[in-house]
């Protein structure tokens, strides 16, 4: 005897049920700082390279369907007391969910894949990390929430992060879109405090550039800086 | 003799302007939901171009619009316009096919009162045919 299902509940059911599942994992989960931009278009590559005082990650993304990108990324944080951890790894991104509203356009993703990493000069080990993403965008919004978390022979970091930015004109396409906002990034291996980075960020077809500076913590005065080439 | 002569002319200029009418070329105007960032819609513009048929391209983020101009006698079917929105990770809402020119066209969304969302709006079609939603 199976379990019913009301033909009407199923498919929605089961998508919502998923949803609250991956939503708690993301509440679980110790935060990561999300860095680049999750929405490949099919058939397109994803260059990206971030930079800031205490990471730098660099990341090829490609495409493989609407809804799923494989990619292959390098990252290094330098946490308290110059502990430095690295990680290289590959990577799916899956779209669970895109809704198509009237002004915008909203995306949850779930990423993840094996890492092997360093940490402090010792032997490489074999991991992995994920995550949960949701960016919510219209033409003068943007807003984005994300986790992540790395798991290497009983290691873990986590990065949580949070992006709003605004435009204050409405950018057509092939001008260049200018961008203000702030970003909030809390990382397991700094001190504990969320780093609160004022931000610009500006993009056109093909380019995008995020600059910031780290207003408090004790990396305050760092750049950051996150450029993306899509191609 | 001199009326053969004017009759000739008037049939020839009404032919050559019938070949090119035939000859002319199409535009097709697409509305897309979900199209708010240019960095995104980028790789619409970069499938559209490298269809054999397309002459000129023009994106509208504010109006969801993506508009084509085809090269003479070619056309791109409604299937493989979808393939490449959907692709992107848009949806294609609607396609209007006509005859303008591109500056038409971007006439034509200027003063297009359309809102994207706003399911009651009327298309001006005139000689444009208009496929609905897909």
């Amino acid at each position: 005897m199976g379990i019913f299902i009301p033909k009407s509940l199923g498919f929605a059911y089961v998508k919502s049920c998923l949803k609250k599942i991956l939503l708690a994992l993301a509440l679980w989960l110790p935060i990561q700082a999300s860095y680049a931009g999750l929405f490949i278009p099919k058939d397109m590559t994803m260059l990206m390279t971030m930079r800031t005082g205490e990471m730098a990650a660099t990341e090829l993304s490609y495409g493989l369907k609407p809804n799923l990108s494989l990619a292959a990324n390098h990252f290094e944080f330098t946490g308290h007391h110059d502990r430095v951890s690295r990680y290289t790894g590959v990577q799916a991104a899956y779209l669970l969910d895109r809704h198509y509203g009237h002004d915008g356009i909203a995306n949850w993703y779930v990423f993840g894949g094996p890492v092997t990493s360093t940490y402090m000069g010792a032997d490489s080990k074999n991991g992995a990390q994920g995550g949960l993403w949701f960016d919510y965008e219209t033409l003068r919004v943007y807003t984005r929430v994300s986790a992540q978390r790395f798991l290497v022979n009983q290691r873990e970091q986590s990065i949580y992060t949070a992006q709003a930015l605004w435009a204050p004109y409405a950018a057509e396409f092939g001008q260049v879109a200018s961008w203000l906002g702030v970003q909030l990034m809390r990382d397991s291996m700094q001190t504990g405090q969320t780093a609160l980075t004022p931000m610009l960020r500006f993009f056109e077809r093909s380019w995008w550039l995020d600059v910031g500076v780290k207003a408090n913590t004790e990396r305050r005065g760092d750049l950051f800086l996150n450029v993306m080439f899509l191609f | 003799m001199k009326k053969f002569i004017i009759q000739s002319c008037v049939l020839m200029l009404t032919s050559s302007f019938s070949l090119a009418a035939l000859a002319a070329t199409e535009s097709i105007k697409m509305r897309v939901e979900g199209m708010v960032c240019a960095f995104c819609a980028s790789s619409i513009e970069k499938k559209l171009k490298a269809l054999p048929a397309t002459s000129e391209i023009y994106i509208n983020l504010e109006k969801r619009v993506v508009a084509i101009t085809t090269k003479d006698g070619k056309t791109v079917s409604d299937n493989d316009l979808r393939k490449i929105i959907v692709d992107a990770g848009y949806q294609l809402q609607a396609v209007e096919r006509g005859k303008f020119t591109m500056a038409d066209i971007k006439n034509q969304i200027k003063v297009d009162s359309y809102k994207p969302g706003n399911e009651t709006h009327q298309h001006d079609h005139k000689d444009g045919k208009h496929h609905g939603k897909h």
